[in-house]
């Protein structure tokens, strides 16, 4: 499946933000975002899922218009794993993964014993299944992120589009993150998401975005879009990239910043 | 995550023993299962038939705690429903007996048994007059009064992501009071007061409704219906003050201010038989679309994105509750506090799933309202306003209840 935009331009009302962007996107496939603050990741991704509607060009999923798709339809096929947020209510943990069945369940049903054995079938996947009876708003933040993911695979779609999945989680969990982000796509899904941090593109990308901070992109094979002259060009910082070698022999590219005086 | 939790060897042994359990509905949740595979080479340690019976445990854990989610919660609800109706019902019976005329409750069950199945029993007629003809339509209102706030308060509450919301945050309540209080200044009928009240509750809604769909964008639509609910609600408070202030002070000013403090004393079968009407039009849609209320809970965009027509879903549930709030302010005057405390005691008892919460709710709201009703008719010789007593009775129970959650980190 392939997930594209077309020439589109992103923004709001009184300004655009992003132009003539096309992209595509494959099942499969890990692409990270990059790029400074704001620069526009975030509006791309509003545009891609429909909160926004692209003020040219248009959003297609094979080959079909993103608008000709039913709010169900479209969540069926892309879910949306957002920010860390709290809900204003405790909600236990099945409760938030439930609600990924919301596009597969009529308008006046409510989970049956099926979706509730479905949503327990992925925590245990995720390795999270001990969490299913605990409060979302008492975990932590590694475990209410791969809840949110849980959700969304209960969503069963083929492509997931994560906004930030690593920030504010500890070193360890962002770890755990990427490791699930990478065993998606091998399980044949597609996964669009943004982050801070270079690294995690060698890391867990099969492909990398950059946006510049002119609103430019660079689209490419990881290793020829975060090089040290880009992120550069991206952030306005000195970089080195270097390599390290895994116990099991796999080669793993790295980014020292150089800081200021150095 | 717990580092035992979360070592590479569950995380690893997991996955390689969903395949046989997520038979059922596997083209669904194909998720990391193939994805596991690559993490095995690194622990090699493990002797075949120790993976197995590994696997086999993890199997058997994974079910056994399975086994119990959807079960065990309907058990749990179940319960907690037929004790709840249970209490309603024996609060129902007693009620009836208690008043001016003390009844027994076997007696009222003998009355009751008498005009429902032609039962025969000892009572006279005066008693069988009592009870049905004069607290029964009482009683009734009471509880359907009750459920109708408490229900609506549930849906706003889920609505707005807000626990501190009640139905009467987008100006039902003000609108409802100022066609009422406007249509006994200019002496109409009981009927047309109760007409003017039902109408203009539901108008006041619907400029809430659109000069915030006027103001916004599609973004943050809840907190703009809000404040256009602030705006909406303080005028048309204003200009029930205006009508007061314009009120003949020894006749028609004490007339709308007692029947704006809310009683149900004179509710007749006739004017239930109409307020079934709207009570049936809001209550139903509210409690089949109770589940979707969840999805709600984490914004706008995240449930649109979970598939929810979130505009659509928000425009029934106004509908509904106003539906429902206008219409007990047409029948029984502003009654505070029933849909703002219901849903927490609610969610109290039961936790958050608004799939439960709401139709708790409901039960919840009779019987508060039945209680809080049968103490207006009972405590002093003359009656006591209904809004009244519900706030001098929810205020500090509403305390109580937010004692114990914030203390004992409960369910809130």
């Amino acid at each position: 499946m392939i997930m594209e935009t077309h020439g589109i331009d992103c923004g709001y009302k009184s300004a655009t933000i992003l132009h003539d962007v096309t992209l595509s996107f494959e099942t499969g496939e890990v692409v990270c975002l990059l790029g400074p603050n704001g620069v526009g990741k975030t509006t791309l991704f509003k545009t891609m899922l429909g909160f926004l509607s692209p003020k040219k060009g248009r959003v297609s999923i094979d080959g079909r218009d993103r608008s000709d798709f039913s709010r169900r339809e479209f969540a069926q096929v892309v879910a949306y794993v957002p920010q860390l947020h709290e809900p204003p209510f405790p909600f236990s943990v099945l409760d938030v993964v439930l609600a990924g069945c919301a596009s597969r369940l009529g308008v006046f049903a409510s989970p049956a014993i099926e979706d509730y054995e479905r949503a327990e079938a992925v925590l245990d996947e995720l390795g999270i299944g001990y969490l299913r009876d605990r409060t979302f708003t008492q975990i932590s933040g590694g475990e209410q992120q791969m809840t949110l993911i849980a959700r969304a695979l209960v969503q069963d779609p083929r492509f997931l589009v994560m906004d930030e999945p690593t920030a504010a989680l500890d070193f360890g969990n962002q770890v755990r993150v990427l490791s699930c982000v990478r065993q998606l796509a091998e399980s044949g899904r597609g996964v669009i998401m943004t982050t801070h941090n270079p690294d995690h593109a060698f890391l867990c990308g099969t492909r990398a975005v950059l946006i510049k901070r002119d609103h430019s992109l660079t689209d490419g094979l990881v290793d020829d879009v975060v090089t040290e002259s880009n992120l550069h060009d991206a952030y306005g910082i000195y970089v080195k990239i270097t390599e390290a070698v895994t116990d099991a022999g796999v080669r793993v590219k790295t980014c020292v910043p150089v800081l200021a005086g150095e | 995550m717990t580092t035992d939790e979360k070592n590479p060897r569950t995380t690893g042994e997991a996955p390689a023993a969903s395949p046989e359990l997520s038979a059922p509905g596997d083209a669904a949740n194909p998720a990391c299962t193939d994805a596991a595979t690559p993490a095995e080479p690194t622990e090699p340690a493990a002797s075949a038939e120790e993976a197995a019976r590994a696997r086999e445990d993890a199997a058997r854990k994974t079910l056994a705690h399975r086994e119990g989610a959807f079960q065990m919660r309907r058990r749990s609800v179940a319960f907690k429903a037929i004790v709840s109706v249970a209490v309603l019902l024996v609060l129902f019976v007693i009620s009836l007996g208690v008043g001016r005329t003390s009844i027994p409750p076997q007696t009222v069950l003998e009355i009751l048994g008498n005009r429902l199945f032609g039962m025969q029993g000892t009572f006279t007629a005066g008693q069988a007059t009592i009870v049905i003809d004069i607290r029964l339509p009482r009683i009734v209102a009471a509880m359907l009064v009750g459920s109708a706030l408490a229900v609506s308060g549930a849906a706003y509450q889920g609505l707005f992501k807000n626990p501190m919301v009640s139905p009467d945050i987008l100006g039902a309540s003000a609108g409802a009071s100022f066609g009422a209080a406007l249509s006994l200044l200019l002496n109409a009928s009981n009927r047309i007061v109760q007409l003017a009240a039902f109408v203009m509750g539901f108008v006041a809604v619907m400029i809430t409704y659109f000069s915030s769909k006027r103001v916004g964008r599609g973004t943050n639509m809840t907190l703009l219906l809000v404040l256009c609910g602030l705006i909406v609600g303080t005028l048309f408070q204003a200009f029930v003050s205006l009508i007061k202030y314009v009120a003949a002070p020894d006749s028609k000013l004490p007339e709308i201010t007692y029947w704006l403090m809310g009683s149900i004393a004179k509710v007749t079968w006739d004017n239930l038989k109409v307020f079934m009407i709207p009570y049936l039009l809001g209550i139903v849609p509210l409690l089949l679309l109770r589940w979707r209320l969840n999805t709600l809970a984490f914004g706008d965009a995240e449930a649109e994105s979970l598939g929810v027509n979130v505009s659509l879903l928000r425009g029934v549930l106004i509908v509904c509750s106003t539906l429902l709030t206008s219409a007990v302010v047409a029948i029984a005057g502003v009654v505070g506090w029933v849909g703002l405390i219901i849903p927490h005691i609610v969610r109290f008892i039961t936790g958050p799933d608004n799939r439960i919460v709401v139709p708790l709710s409901l039960v919840f709201g009779a019987i508060f309202l039945v209680l809080v009703d049968t103490c207006c008719r009972t405590l002093m010789a003359s009656e006591i306003p209904l809004g009244i007593l519900t706030s001098v009775i929810g205020a500090p129970f509403f305390f109580v209840i937010l004692l114990r959650t914030q203390r004992g980190g409960g369910s809130e």
